[in-house]
């Protein structure tokens, strides 16, 4: 087997360092997320849940005559989904930061 | 230039039209979105005028550009999700542009507008769903009623569920909306005070608005990056739910 040139091991290395130092950056950096945007991101699932479910339960509201019934049922719902958005959002970043 | 920071958002028809009683109008809103789509044709035209194995500086753009949303749909969506690149590039790209263009001068925010943005999202919400059934076919129901779940829980999950996955598109809009509406504000009601603030301070209120520009430049391209791996995400969710 023929011997590496000495500068070639030499770039090797240096690529390998470049790598191992661009790994440790992305690491460092949580993958784009910032405790911030976090706190947004879980503040409008929240919202957001919250306000489909009253849409849908308005509607079905106006289209039977519930008398806010519906209103009320689907928007526990929607609190309800968007808890359940916001722990799947933190899991998602968990996952990411933990590089699973 | 308006003094009333909420004035940039107003709507304004340019050419009037009416069709069955319904308001078709072209507006500014539908001007600034063609100029962007035209502005990110023209660069990559401009860009790609010669192309080289070795890239020039120009080359090197939208070849970033390209890479960049396709190591994002990579991790996010798999190698499979490819085929939707062209969809996920054209939104970041669209928003992204969308959002600069904002900050020039007698310029128009439609990213702030959440009907544009909103429309968007649906698309989005539209190609998980399509996505969902032509991959996984009846399948897909189990979005809704995950499996191992007991029968009597179905009155509760599944509404649940339903609403979980309508309200993924009003987040997207909301988020990308409220940080364009904002942003201008700020950048406006703070530009508005460089005149009379100037008379004490000098330079000093220019400059700071130079910079909230600057900022406000970061923050487009990071709401457009934000808005498109989120819509990888839900994409993801599609190839890979339950």
């Amino acid at each position: 087997m023929p011997e590496i040139p000495q500068d070639i091991q030499e770039i090797d290395k240096r690529i390998k360092a470049i790598k191992a130092q661009k790994k440790e950056i992305k690491n460092n950096s949580k993958d784009g997320y910032s405790q911030a945007a976090i706190v947004f991101q879980m503040a409008i699932e929240l919202v957001s849940g919250v306000f489909v479910g009253a849409a849908i339960g308005y509607i079905l509201d106006e289209m039977f005559d519930f008398k806010f019934i519906c209103l009320l049922i689907f928007t526990i719902f929607g609190g309800i989904a968007g808890m359940v958005n916001v722990i799947r959002y933190l899991k998602k970043v968990d996952d990411r930061t933990e590089g699973k | 230039m308006s003094e009333n920071p909420m004035e940039q958002f107003e709507i304004k028809r340019l050419l009037p039209i009416e069709v069955n009683g319904y308001d078709i109008s072209f507006t500014n809103s539908a001007l600034c979105m063609i100029i962007s789509a035209l502005a990110v044709v023209a660069l990559f035209l401009l860009c790609l005028r010669k192309k080289s194995i070795v890239p020039t500086a120009a080359q090197c753009v939208p070849e970033s550009a390209y890479e960049f949303i396709y190591n994002m749909m990579v991790e996010n969506v798999g190698k499979e999700g490819l085929k939707y690149f062209s969809f996920i590039f054209t939104l970041f790209l669209f928003l992204c542009t969308g959002n600069l263009l904002g900050l020039f001068p007698y310029s128009f925010t439609f990213t702030s507008h959440v009907a544009a943005v909103g429309t968007l999202s649906l698309l989005a919400l539209v190609l998980n769903i399509g996505v969902g059934i032509k991959r996984q076919k009846w399948g897909y129901l189990h979005t809704f009623f995950p499996k191992g779940t007991p029968w009597p829980m179905a009155p509760l999950i599944v509404p649940i569920e339903v609403i979980s996955l309508l309200s993924k598109p009003l987040s997207l809009t909301i988020r990308l909306a409220a940080n364009m509406t904002v942003g201008h504000i700020i950048l406006k009601v703070i530009a508005g005070f460089v005149v009379t603030i100037c008379l004490v301070l000098g330079w000093l209120p220019l400059a700071f608005t130079c910079i909230l520009i600057m900022f406000e430049i970061f923050i487009g391209i990071l709401q457009a990056y934000v808005y498109t791996i989120l819509s990888c995400i839900y994409l993801g969710d599609a190839f890979h739910s339950h």
